[in-house]
């Protein structure tokens, strides 16, 4: 075993004691990839935040590497009974039945906590889908009011901050940047180097993932080294590599002594003075059951892209009568998830156990002049099940079962494709009528139906990864047909609920990701994205955070108002 | 066990103490619900039993034996070692400390499930007892004394029966052959012998 690295500048006490009459002048819902990189970039300004985050520290050293915890008991999560979402598409399950699609990770550094970190730069395209492709029936595309360009610095910004591994140039895809990588890319593994070569005999150009795991240490960003013991995706890092929030940007943040963080503080409502302008957020300290009201300058919503809306809708009013800023009637609606495709297959050798994403391939990332769908496509190495889950999914028992499990668990592996899901009006959230959470909110409602040609875009991505798997000599077990709905696979991309638009009309945030209606009000987390792209969105959500935060240190005297 | 490196430790927390997590009663049909339809291929969630649930209060642990008692812990034994009998290189069940962990879990974790116990293994009992073996003594397992093709027949008429049941108990047993030995099943990391896993930091 290798020297273990130490850990890293101990943060410090996450929760402060808030005096009623307690007041700020930036709040921020959510302590997440946003909600830290808001309190970061703000703090450092000099601006006074307080950040209210639902969850708790993410305990560590007790769930690390621990499959039961982590991905059977959830231990991270509520039970999904008085948490999860009600999905109201036809699906596996009764209608009305709480599920976890779209459930959030209640955590200091929300989903970065347990996140794989692989952490893209959209492509121009990704940001330009009208006028590259043209009107869609049953799809509402737009382009985004900002070009790749506008995003450039502040992806550099980001990736400086949060720190990413990766080999610029290496990507087919990739666009240009002003900046390389700040660390060399994450080192190998026997199958990713074994799929890379066979992708490369397939004439492709597979290439290492970029990633928020440290491949060195950085006294800056206060990572470790990866140690490379595989449990990423879904999981703890024990070993302080993965550059979450709450180990990079936060302990910052809190440093220069402008930074609040209050943990177990749920926030249920934004209340606004006369002229509309968001004034308090009431919120809970889980804890203890009481309510509390902090005064603020300004507000940033960084709750996610479920938690956000639901949060607005919880604020209506007589002022704001269908929930705050929404008069558009579009708070909640064209909700994204990326459509997750995988395949399966078994090969002639064991491998290491790695969750770790490694190798991209991206030469069909945009479709063909001939193919019948838009959408575009990622496909990632690393996606694995732990031993029980892997245990669990296959039928059987008796020693027949038990000899299987020895002999395929080590020889398995899978690919994941992120699919764009296209942008549609009647994919929404909304706050269901009967089902309540334990404090007694209403848990939200989801309706979401694929649009025919993210089904197409879909099978088209299993029958490439299957091909893939089969050039590096693995035996498919799988078939390529998808699931159809959102319950039978969802990621944790949840985007789209506020979408980014220069008219109030079709849209419900502005361009700087202010609200059209209230103009102290702002989103940073994936609410904001007017289309999906085919990549997962955490490096684009921290670098949009960054410049929500400048604008908004730019415009602090009127914020205040 | 497993070690920690020490120096890991975030400030304050240093053994890996066991939370009780308690649960309610619609949550536990709600995992038996689940693990039907994971049973019939359905749904890819397994059962998930607990979380960070409100704290309503599960009376204290009585240790999981005592409660079943010795007839239905012999009865669950065999079970564990029909879902996975040793034989040459596999450990099963018991060496791999399946069977402890179900003793921890049903005195701690899950003995919110101990109804479903109860109900399942009297279930896998009738089903031996109308199998022929009615002459073991009624405070014995006549399920237990079955020859492993009885007890395999057995247990797949019990599947197809009780399918929520028999998916739970299958699920627990699996849980204590591959999960971390910390929670006190996969003895001496068995499980993950079996199937080649290694557990770099668990050694
Ligand atoms: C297993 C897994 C793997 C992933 N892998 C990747 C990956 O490789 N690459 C990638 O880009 N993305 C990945 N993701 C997704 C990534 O985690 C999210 O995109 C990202 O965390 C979203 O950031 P956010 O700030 O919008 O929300 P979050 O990070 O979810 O943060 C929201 C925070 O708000 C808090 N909150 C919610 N409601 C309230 C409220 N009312 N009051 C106070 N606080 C509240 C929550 O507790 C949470 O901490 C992965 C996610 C998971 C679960």
């Amino acid at each position: 075993m290798r020297d273990l690295p130490s850990q890293p500048a101990a943060p410090c006490l996450y929760t402060a004691v808030v005096a009623t009459g307690d007041s700020t002048s930036v709040c921020i819902i959510g302590s997440g990839a946003a909600g830290g990189v808001l309190a970061w970039a703000l703090a450092r300004a000099g601006v006074d935040v307080v950040v209210l985050e639902r969850g708790k520290p993410a305990k560590r050293d007790e769930t690390a590497e621990d499959e039961l915890l982590q991905v059977i008991r959830r231990s991270h999560q509520p039970p999904v009974e008085r948490d999860g979402t009600v999905v109201v598409e036809p699906t596996a399950r009764a209608e009305g039945e709480p599920t976890r699609v779209g459930q959030a990770y209640y955590l200091l550094g929300g989903g970065t906590i347990l996140y794989a970190a692989a952490s893209w730069r959209l492509r121009p395209d990704d940001l330009r889908k009208r006028s590259r492709y043209g009107t869609v029936p049953g799809s509402e595309l737009v382009d985004w009011p900002l070009t790749y360009q506008d995003l450039e610095p502040w992806y550099t910004m980001a990736e400086k901050e949060i720190g990413v591994s990766g080999k610029s140039g290496a990507d087919p895809t990739e666009p240009p940047r002003s900046f390389d990588h700040l660390m060399a890319p994450l080192d190998e593994d026997p199958f990713s180097a074994r799929l890379a070569a066979a992708a490369r005999k397939m004439g492709l150009r597979p290439f290492p993932i970029p990633t928020a795991i440290s491949s060195r240490n950085d006294a800056y960003l206060g990572t470790n080294q990866c140690q490379y013991c595989g449990w990423c995706s879904g999981y703890t890092c024990l070993f302080y590599a993965k550059n979450s929030v709450d180990i990079t940007v936060i302990p910052k943040a809190l440093k220069t002594g402008r930074a609040r963080v209050l943990t177990d503080s749920y926030a249920t409502r934004i209340e606004t003075d006369p002229r509309g302008r968001a004034s308090a957020v009431i919120y809970r300290e889980t804890a203890t059951g009481a309510e509390k009201r902090l005064a603020v300058g300004a507000v940033c919503l960084a709750a996610g892209g479920v938690q956000s809306p639901r949060l607005l809708l919880m604020s209506a009013s007589k002022q704001f009568p269908d929930g705050l800023a929404n008069r558009s009637g579009l708070v909640g609606r064209y909700l994204m998830f990326h459509i997750e495709g995988r395949r399966t297959a078994v090969f002639d050798q064991a491998f290491d156990f790695v969750l770790t994403k490694k190798v991209g391939v991206h030469d069909w990332y945009f479709p063909a002049k001939t193919d019948a769908w838009i959408n575009h496509c990622s496909i990632q190495s690393g996606s694995r099940r732990g031993p029980l889950r892997f245990a669990l999914s296959r039928e059987g028992w008796g020693e027949d079962y038990e000899a299987a499990l020895a002999r395929d668990f080590p020889r398995t592996q899978q690919l994941q494709a992120m699919v764009e899901d296209l942008p549609q009006l009647a994919n929404r959230i909304e706050l269901d009528s009967g089902r309540k959470d334990p404090e007694g909110y209403p848990l939200p409602r989801i309706t979401h139906r694929y649009h025919e040609m993210d089904r197409l875009a879909l099978v088209h991505s299993q029958e490439r990864m299957g091909a893939l798997l089969q050039a590096a000599g693995g035996k498919l077990v799988d078939t390529a047909e998808a699931h159809t709905n959102i319950t039978g696979a969802y990621t944790y991309h949840l985007m789209g609920t506020c979408r980014m638009g220069t008219d109030p009309k079709d849209s419900v945030v502005d361009r700087d990701c202010r609200f059209h209606d209230v103009p102290n009000l702002f989103v940073a987390d994936s609410s904001f994205f007017p289309t999906s792209g085919g990549l997962n969105p955490t490096l684009t959500i921290q670098a949009n955070a960054f410049r929500v935060a400048d604008y908004i240190v730019k415009h602090r005297k009127e914020l205040g108002g | 066990m497993k070690s920690r490196p020490a120096r890991l430790l975030p400030p304050g927390g240093t053994s890996r103490a066991r939370r009780v997590h308690a649960m309610t009663r619609r949550q536990l049909l709600r995992g038996v619900v689940a693990g039907a339809l994971a049973a019939r291929g359905l749904a890819s969630e397994p059962i998930s039993a607990t979380s960070h649930a409100p704290a309503v209060a599960v009376a204290p642990a009585l240790a999981g034996q005592r409660t079943l008692g010795a007839a239905r812990w012999a009865t669950l034994r065999a079970f564990a070692l029909v879902m996975l009998p040793a034989a040459g290189n596999l450990p099963g069940a018991e060496k791999a400390g399946a069977i402890e962990y179900l003793k921890q879990a049903l005195a701690g974790e899950y003995a919110v499930f101990l109804g479903v116990y109860r109900r399942a293994l009297d279930d896998l009992e009738a089903l031996a007892r109308r199998q022929g073996a009615v002459s073991v003594a009624r405070s014995a397992s006549a399920f237990a004394s079955l020859s492993a093709d009885r007890a395999t027949l057995v247990t797949r008429q019990f599947a197809a029966a009780s399918p929520r049941d028999f998916a739970v108990l299958r699920q627990h047993v699996l849980e204590g052959f591959l999960a971390d030995p910390v929670h006190g099943g996969n003895r001496d990391r068995a499980g993950w012998e079996t199937v080649g896993l290694v557990h770099k930091h668990k050694e």
